[in-house]
């Protein structure tokens, strides 16, 4: 993982040994194409995270390599972290194209808009209205309790 | 759009495979362009999760890929014992081991089998369908369930293998490898199902990379990835198989690249059989806190019952990953905890969801009577992709 970590500082990120990067969104697509270029190749998962308390989401890329051996034994974390009120970030599909569905799912499911991947619905009916994985989303009750 | 370009709905009743829908765009019967519409069996396996206990979200896991069950089982609990700090006994990794390679072959069998109804071959449908059914009982001999196993728990497995099984399992092996060479005869090799997959649904190299293709469906174009082989977990690394890698990338490799794993599954099943090690299933700091009427009833049954902590835990503050190899792909499970007994954030990634990017990119260009050809040899199941 050092070698790793070495070969990732060598293209100017700041990373640990634990393979995670924090960037803010407005630098996310120069980060990750420097990633790229280190040679992680496809996106495993596009995670959102809500935090209500802290008026936050976090976005986590993690990131891997399917033609590069030594690369493909780590998994790399992109954390990104975007305000609740205004729940936007640059689509990676232009650098990465796997982010395809992955970054839609996150879209729907939380409100999330990532500009540039016209993709938007994949999960949930038409006429859903909310965000489930939210935090605050109220689960609603069917049955004769109602 | 021009007149002469037709939009068509097909499905969900999709024959042979449903709860998805295309919608493509075709030139004569050529299509032009396709998108999978997908959703309709969305369970909410994410946010379900945050309202379960640990131990109560590995039924929930298993549930969306019905015909693979045993690897995202796995999965999740490599994430969690990461979480908890406990690493399972020899025995047990094993036994896993034997529990998710089982699984692959029947996987593949249904795979194969959905693939040949979708073709018109519906004897390689209820042949794919019954030779399943071996591997089910085997299965069931181990776990005493048939397709929800529920079987890896934290810390180890839920039962010791019985000791009918190796003689069992060694039986069932021999069958499948000789009715290996019946499916070669009647579909593997049958000319209509060459006519039908040969140099259709041609996946790139580049493009299963850049697309993020997993699985079965990665290795027929070409790229070296197993999870099994990159980063063995368990007790894959003590064990001598291939990675079954073919070049074409075709819908007739991707057909080939299964019967030709559950070849070397046979292979890693065997060689458990012969070297799994004596010893205990569970890790010792759960076992002893078994009550000892239970841990009797364990030395004469081989069947566990789960301490009472499994009930309330609580894994530190902190997140964790994990990633294996299930039978149509890669599974990857990244659990977030904050401490209390239920999960903050679970993300759950199947192999079909990952999949479900090649239906727009491999269908283009083809006639509508490829739809079921390429379809089927992807082995994408609707449920496990919703989740």
């Amino acid at each position: 993982m050092q070698e790793i970590a070495e070969r990732l500082k060598a293209k100017g990120l700041k990373v640990g040994e634990d393979l995670k990067i924090v960037v803010p969104a407005s630098k996310i697509k120069e980060e990750a194409r420097k990633v790229r270029d280190v040679g992680y190749d496809h996106v495993k998962s596009v995670t959102g995270i809500d935090y209500p308390h802290d008026g936050v989401f976090k976005i986590i890329y993690h990131v891997s390599s399917y033609s590069d051996r030594q690369l493909s034994k780590s998994i790399l974390t992109i954390e990104v972290e975007i305000s609740r009120d205004n729940p936007q970030i640059p689509s990676l599909i232009d650098i990465w194209p796997s982010v395809k569905y992955l970054e839609a799912e996150t879209s729907e499911l939380f409100g999330i808009e990532f500009q540039g991947n016209s993709l938007k619905k994949v999960m949930l009916p038409e006429d859903f209205e909310g965000f489930p994985l939210r935090r605050d989303f109220k689960i609603p009750v069917e049955g004769i309790e109602k | 759009m021009s007149e002469r370009i037709l939009e068509l709905y097909i499905g969900p009743q999709h024959p042979g495979s449903g709860h998805m829908r295309f919608h493509i765009k075709v030139d004569g019967d050529i299509i032009v362009e396709a998108q999978p519409n997908i959703g309709y069996v969305h369970r909410a396996v994410e946010k379900i999760a945050e309202t379960k206990k640990y131990i109560q979200i590995i039924p929930l896991v298993e549930r969306p890929s019905l015909a693979d069950t045993a690897n995202p089982n796995l999965c999740y609990i490599l994430a969690l014992e990461k979480l908890l700090g406990v690493e399972p006994p020899e025995r047990a990794s094993y036994l896993r081991v034997l529990l998710a390679e089982m699984n692959r072959i029947h996987s593949h069998f249904y795979g194969i089998g959905i693939l040949g109804i979708m073709l018109g071959s519906s004897t390689a449908f209820m042949w794919g369908f019954a030779d399943r059914e071996i591997l089910i009982d085997l299965c069931q001999l181990l776990t005493g369930a048939r397709i929800t196993y529920s079987y890896i728990i934290p810390g180890g497995v839920r039962r010791d293998m019985p000791k009918s099984f190796v003689e069992r399992a060694l039986k069932a092996l021999r069958y499948i490898e000789k009715r290996l060479k019946d499916y070669d005869n009647l579909f593997i090799e049958n000319p209509v199902t060459k006519a039908r997959l040969e140099g259709v649904g041609v996946l790139k190299k580049k493009d299963a990379i850049r697309l993020g293709v997993v699985g079965p469906n990665l290795r027929a174009s070409g790229v070296r990835y197993d999870v099994r082989k990159n980063t063995p977990y368990c007790v894959y690394d003590k064990l001598d198989f291939d990675m079954v890698v073919l070049k074409e990338g075709d819908s007739y490799a991707r057909l080939r690249a299964r019967v030709l794993e559950i070849k070397e599954s046979i292979k890693i099943i065997r060689q458990i059989l012969k070297e799994i090690p004596e010893g205990p299933i569970l890790a010792e700091n759960y076992y002893k806190m078994i009550p000892p009427k239970w841990k009797d009833y364990y030395s004469s049954t081989g069947i566990l019952k789960f301490p009472a902590i499994f009930a309330r835990l609580k894994p530190s503050p902190g997140e964790a990953v994990a990633r294996v190899e299930g039978g149509r792909g890669e599974f990857f499970f990244y659990v977030i905890s904050d401490g209390t007994d239920k999960p903050y954030r679970l993300r759950m990634v199947s192999p079909s969801y990952r999949n479900v990017i090649l239906f727009s990119h491999l269908l283009k260009g083809h006639r509508i009577a490829d739809i079921p050809a390429i379809y089927g040899s992807l082995d994408y199941f609707p449920p496990g992709a919703d989740r």
